[in-house]
């Protein structure tokens, strides 16, 4: 296919159907609205079917029935909209059922508002709903990459038994920007053995259960759910590294905001102030090891969110007490320039200056 | 030109950068310009988030009701957008939303429309995977028209790929709307062209060619 001109939202929904969706089941919110509407006209006509059901409760729920009969199936929603689903999410983490969600995130908290934000790094990372879970939490930063990575992300939620997010804020569902599709080869996944296809008689009924009151059991059950979460930070992890190489200054940003700080550095470097960028592709798991290769000229790290502060967090956790961390964000919809990101990096650098009398 | 000139099209073929370009561009004449922002479809990317930059430049702006236009998605349209319409000195460009759907607005304004000075325009964007073929370009016109009540006099060739456009988009684009034009006999009234490109283009193309700055684009969206 040539490239073309496209929405995220409707990018991620063309990508889905090529990665072998199925079903969706979802419930409209701004500003995700294209996804369900795109889903509407154009699964049915690839096989699949779209469901817009009664809440986004229903709709999370249809998604576990759907995934324990073992078929591709996915998604989408907005911050109050995935907060609603987040029971649904932690139960197919214990039945151990591979889904895709969307979440193209507004501001927060509560209804909150209709503009791009990436508060909702919390709610993906630590897991909104209840018990010891994780989902694997992808986050583009352009509408290819998006696309790319909801194909993978199907491939992936298969192979692992387990949801995989895909956190955008809505800034990257409304821009549009040209895409390619391109084709690729199936990965081999394992059969869906456990999945509760009807048992013709030949074998003993497949259950999808959540529930295990043996407590034995269902240590064995978080036992193995660990394992997995291993496995994921061994193989699964993914992120960027932009100039880092000779850094004073590195930015931790993901998404849009990462688009923002990459043309900041490229204005501090112009003027001989070296910084450079980690950007997380998978918030969880978080990219730790990017952090290992930094360089001894590194002074300070800045974590860049739409937010008041999430991932900074794991910036902390990652950078274990070697360099100070500093923060910038903007919430609620607002976005800011990359002069600001300048000058709150120039700051930071003059403030360790003073503290380490240079 | 028209008195009324009506921009409607598929979402995402650039119906808004056209407006914006379009009434900046009418400034100079001799009649106040007004931009009528009807697109209630759409919660991001309206032209009237550059109500400062248009009204700096004696663009008077009506989008909603709420003055608090860019955060709010309550399908309202301030009643100050009859005004420009039926004051016989006011240039009007009308921002319609995106699709039929976002074109149903205008039939609420059906009846202050001045019939014979009113261009109702369709924007043909060729990289949008919906809006590629002869047959897509009929579905969208006739739902276009059916909603709205109004028929499509003209058609503007905006085939664009943001800042990646090059004249081959263009002329695929313009390929599509000949075809179009003939089919349904309308005229190619308008060519949307980065300001880059305009030297590049053949002089012999029917049509006017408006050079496009893109006022919506921050800066940070043409890096990756």
């Amino acid at each position: 296919m040539d490239k073309v001109l496209m929405k995220g939202n409707e990018a991620l929904c063309a990508a889905a159907i090529r990665g072998g969706c199925q079903f969706f089941f979802g419930y409209p919110i701004t500003p995700q609205n294209e996804i369900p509407e795109y889903m509407s006209r154009e699964l049915g006509r690839a096989g699949g079917t779209f469901l817009q059901a009664e809440s986004e409760v229903a709709a999370i729920n249809m998604v576990y029935g759907a995934a324990g009969a073992g078929a591709r199936v996915m998604t989408s929603s907005s911050s109050p909209g995935i907060a609603l689903k987040q029971e649904g999410i932690s139960y197919i983490c214990g039945a151990e059922l591979p889904c895709v969600i969307v979440n193209i995130s507004r501001g927060g908290p509560g209804l909150g508002g209709i503009q791009p934000s990436q508060a909702d790094y919390f709610q993906a990372t630590r897991g909104g709903g209840n018990g010891d879970y994780y989902l694997l939490v992808f986050a583009p930063a352009n509408i290819q990459e998006a696309a790319d990575l909801m194909i993978e992300a199907f491939d992936l939620a298969d192979l692992y038994r387990m949801p995989v997010m895909i956190l955008g804020d809505g800034m990257l569902g409304q821009m549009m920007e040209p895409v390619v599709f391109k084709e690729r080869k199936p990965r081999d996944l394992p059969q869906k053995d456990w999945a509760t296809t009807g048992t013709a008689g030949k074998r003993k009924p497949n259950i999808i259960n959540s529930l295990r009151l043996d407590p034995a059991e269902l240590e064995n059950l978080n036992i193995r759910l660990q394992e997995k979460y291993a496995q994921l930070k061994a193989n699964e992890v993914r992120y960027e590294t932009h100039q880092t190489e000779d850094a004073e200054l590195v930015f931790v940003a993901y998404g849009t905001s990462s688009r923002i700080v990459k043309n900041a550095v490229a204005v501090m470097r112009a003027n001989g102030l070296k910084a450079g960028l980690i950007r997380p592709i998978t918030l969880w798991p978080f990219p730790e090891q990017a952090f290992e290769e930094l360089p001894d000229s590194l002074r300070a790290l800045m974590s860049v969110e739409l937010s008041h502060g999430q991932m900074i967090d794991d910036v902390k956790i990652a950078a274990r007490g070697r360099w100070p961390v500093g923060f910038y964000g903007r919430s609620g919809g607002m976005i800011f320039t990359q002069q600001e990101i300048v000058e709150a990096g120039e700051k930071l650098l003059r403030e360790v200056s003073h503290v380490s009398g240079v | 030109m028209k008195r009324v000139t009506i921009v409607t099209g598929h979402f995402g073929s650039g119906k808004s950068e056209f407006a914006i370009n379009l009434a900046l561009r009418l400034v100079s004449a001799e009649a106040p310009v007004a931009l009528l922002d009807l697109d209630v479809v759409n919660p991001y990317f309206r032209s009237r988030e550059q109500r400062e930059l248009l009204e700096r430049n004696a663009v008077r702006v009506i989008g909603n009701t709420f003055g608090k236009d860019v955060g709010v998605d309550v399908p309202a349209i301030s009643a100050e957008a009859y005004g420009p319409l039926q004051d016989p000195s006011t240039y009007a460009i009308i921002d319609a939303g995106g699709d039929p759907v976002g074109a149903r607005v205008l039939g609420s304004f059906r009846h202050v429309l001045p019939r014979e000075n009113c261009e109702v325009l369709c924007v043909v964007n060729a990289s949008r995977p919906e809006t590629q073929s002869i047959q897509q370009m009929r579905r969208l016109i006739s739902g276009i028209e059916g909603e709205s009540g109004l028929r499509i006099t003209g058609l503007v060739n905006n085939t664009h790929m943001l800042e990646h456009t090059t004249t081959r988009e263009l002329r695929r684009g313009f390929e599509l709307c000949r075809e179009i034009s003939e089919a349904l006999e309308l005229p190619i009234l308008y060519h949307g062209v980065l300001q880059s490109l305009v030297e590049e283009l053949p002089g012999d193309w029917p049509g006017e060619l408006v050079p496009i700055a893109m006022y919506l684009r921050e800066a940070w969206m043409h890096g990756s």
